[in-house]
């Protein structure tokens, strides 16, 4: 008797806290929006942005909340599980694959204004949101990697920029008893290695898995080429001696302060040198990664891309509000239209590169045209996994612990298993 | 027959550690059951997709996995290069402020600050001091004229292993100082006196009074050094994310990219109980010899 006294007026009161959690008639709608990761600029753009879309709407209200870039998956899995979560998420394009196929997201086929959204977008990025058939997101910016060249240290040697993977060898000699390399890459056993390693196999014509994704590839001819390229820089002193022990920062570190003059870099590195380093940004040039001087293949040449896409969440309640948010955000929003350094990648807006446009993108047209050519990373859920196994097989290269080859396959063997499990 | 009476009593000193013993199963013994459970399963995180038994299959294939036996190694070497330094220097410093009369709490104070920094800013400052262009071991060697080049500590296997060494080194000798110059202040200055007496040097005295007396001591300093020596994870994962080459890939590491970064929990959890099988058979092979004399006495009476 005690205890149904305590237990029933919790039961009933529960029931009454939860039921159907669609706004009354005359309350505005309310849309979840997570954002994860994101430079300081869009996060600065993003708060404004929504705050006036809140201002200016009396039946859409949106909810912002910024989250861990590296919690994307987990989050993804928790609130797919469970059936409730934000009804908006800005997550790696690569999520449409598995989360699509899961019910995770909504299809945008399902919004009769689709067909015309599409054709504002280049075309080259609406693969990477596609999953059997359908699109799970929409894909607002991408990062095209670049080579960034110190113009300052190429001009006072009197060198060119090379085009060829021959060409920037035939370069280092001049940066002898210099006390600068000719080139610096993060080869620590960290993922910014293999994002900077696979740029070069995708040039070459490799990728990184199979066409079913079966197995590994970017052990293949272009990968042993590139690998055995950047251990022919590093044994002949082209690359910083502790490159093998650099991620990201103390690459940026070593390039960004004139010990280098050549770096695999992208969109945001512009931002970063202007607001982390003294660099003088009239230094900076952007240009097309060196590809081997005879194409490897099997595949064409292409350039690494990653975009970052907005998906509308399986289990919203209120997918045409959510829908009406991601276009008003992120497809009309004037900022899309102006391609902007702060915002930590290149728009995907074909408008952004109509004539006439201002920017203040160091060479926009050079990260236009590495966009347009783009292909990105495989959406395999275990992609995290398999670009762990290509840095340590880079890394093991680059200390001589393995040949290019045996790294290469070493990798390959541990990626085959990994892809066995799915 | 016993009475009620009597079987109260007996019970009673289980009625108070009931909520020990609870405690016991709810925060340690159910996680570590449910961890063997999950190594078992190739666990599959939707929840509709449906665990699938596969017995010990991750453990043989950690055992057969080049990375991951290469990581015990790395975990014994990393254990074995810092703990003896830690402890010789440890020894060395509780020796020097046992001799300190005035301002010991001072000195104390200062040498704990190693120990009080979060090992993620240790990671930091250490992996910069190593940095090749930037940092300061190189700027100092090059100053002192013992090197003529940067060299890339951080980016050769042996170097790496080395300065992951110093750092811990670094970390724990403050704790090692502190344990061993509590055991020294309960050193009675008797035994001391009589050892002169005797006719004993400072060296007779160091190794017939102070080591002995500090036996225990140092049994327990090897015991949690060895134990937290061979779980460090932030500290490395900071200065070298377990590179070059993988030789500071650390068993924690290894868990940490199974269980967190791929995912793979059924797979991690193997890898975390084969951690923790190697720890308790180590701790009770020390916890027998550090009281296997107490045990003999014991028996003896």
């Amino acid at each position: 008797m005690y205890v149904n006294g305590i237990l029933v007026p919790l039961f009933v009161g529960l029931i009454a806290c939860g039921g159907d959690d669609r706004p009354s008639p005359g309350e505005p709608t309310t849309v979840v929006l997570w954002e994860f990761g994101g430079v300081p600029g869009l996060r600065e753009w993003v708060q404004q942005a929504v705050a006036d879309f809140n201002a200016s709407r009396s039946d859409i209200q949106i909810e912002l909340e910024f989250r861990d870039w590296a919690t994307q998956r987990e989050s993804l899995i928790s609130t797919t599980i469970v059936g409730d979560g934000p009804d908006i998420v800005r997550v790696n394009h690569s999520y449409s694959v598995e989360f699509g196929g899961l019910g995770g997201f909504y299809a945008l086929e399902n919004f009769p204004d689709f067909p015309q959204v599409k054709e504002r977008i280049v075309d080259n990025v609406w693969e990477l949101v596609e999953y059997d058939g359908k699109h799970y997101g929409l894909p607002v910016t991408m990062l095209p990697f670049v080579l960034a060249v110190n113009t300052d240290i190429m001009a006072r040697m009197g060198l060119e920029v090379p085009n060829t993977w021959d060409e920037m060898l035939a370069l280092g000699p001049n940066f002898a008893g210099t006390g600068i390399e000719l080139f610096t890459i993060p080869g620590g056993l960290n993922l910014d290695t293999a994002y900077c390693f696979l740029p070069l196999v995708y040039k070459a014509g490799g990728r990184v898995l199979n066409d079913d994704w079966s197995a590994a590839a970017f052990n293949g001819p272009a990968g042993q080429a590139a690998l055995e390229f950047l251990i022919e820089m590093k044994t002949k002193g082209y690359l910083p001696a502790a490159s093998a022990a650099y991620a990201f920062d103390e690459n940026s570190a070593h390039w960004a302060t004139g010990r280098a003059a050549l770096s695999i870099e992208g969109p945001w590195w512009q931002d970063i040198l202007h607001g982390s380093y003294d660099f003088d940004l009239n230094n900076l040039a952007l240009v097309q990664i060196p590809a081997p001087t005879e194409h490897i293949g099997p595949h064409e040449s292409r350039t690494l891309l990653d975009v970052i896409m907005i998906a509308i969440t399986g289990y919203t309640k209120v997918p045409n509000e959510a829908w009406e948010v991601v276009k008003a955000l992120n497809l009309d929003h004037p900022v899309w239209r102006n391609p902007n350094p702060t915002m930590g990648g290149i728009p995907t807006l074909k408008a952004a590169y109509a004539e006439g446009v201002q920017s203040d993108y160091i060479d926009l047209d050079q990260l236009a045209i590495a966009g347009a050519n783009g292909l990105a990373w495989p959406g395999h859920p275990a992609i995290i996994q398999i670009q762990r196994h290509i840095a340590n097989a880079v890394n093991m290269a680059l200390t001589g612990s393995l040949s290019p080859k045996e790294a290469l396959d070493f990798a390959a063997e541990e990626v085959n298993e990994v892809l066995s499990d799915y | 027959m016993i009475t009620r009476g009597a079987l109260r009593k007996n019970l009673t000193p289980y009625y108070f550690l009931l909520p020990a013993i609870l405690v016991l199963v709810i925060i340690i013994l159910y996680p570590v059951f449910s961890n063997l459970i999950m190594s078992l399963y190739k666990v599959k995180l939707f929840r509709g997709a449906g665990d699938e038994f596969i017995g010990l299959t991750h453990y043989a294939k950690l055992f057969g996995n080049r990375t991951f036996v290469n990581s015990i190694w790395s975990s014994v070497r990393f254990t074995l290069y810092s703990l003896p330094l830690a402890f010789v220097l440890g020894l060395g410093m509780a020796l020097i402020f046992n001799e300190i009369r005035k301002y010991r709490p001072v000195f104390t104070g200062f040498l704990l600050i190693p120990w009080a920094i979060a090992p993620v800013v240790t990671g930091y400052m250490w992996r910069w001091l190593f940095h090749d262009s930037f940092g300061l071991v190189n700027h100092t060697l090059l100053s002192l004229g013992f090197i003529d080049a940067n060299v890339p500590w951080l980016a050769q296997p042996d170097a790496a292993m080395g300065a992951v060494v110093m750092a811990n080194v670094w970390r724990f000798m403050p704790y090692i100082t502190i344990m061993l110059l509590a055991g020294l202040q309960g050193v009675s200055a008797e035994l001391y006196e009589a050892a002169h007496v005797d006719g004993a040097n400072v060296f007779g005295r160091f190794f017939h009074v102070t080591l002995p007396q500090l036996k225990h001591v140092i049994g327990v300093v090897f015991l949690f050094a060895t134990i937290w020596m061979v779980n460090d994870f932030a500290l490395i994962f900071i200065m070298t994310e377990g590179g070059p080459a993988k030789a500071t890939q650390v068993v924690p590491i290894t868990v940490y990219r199974i269980a967190f970064e791929h995912l793979r929990l059924g797979k991690g959890a193997a890898a975390a109980l084969i951690l923790l099988l190697f720890l308790l058979a180590m701790s009770i092979v020390f916890i027998r010899v550090l009281f296997r004399e107490e045990r003999r006495g014991g028996d003896a009476n």
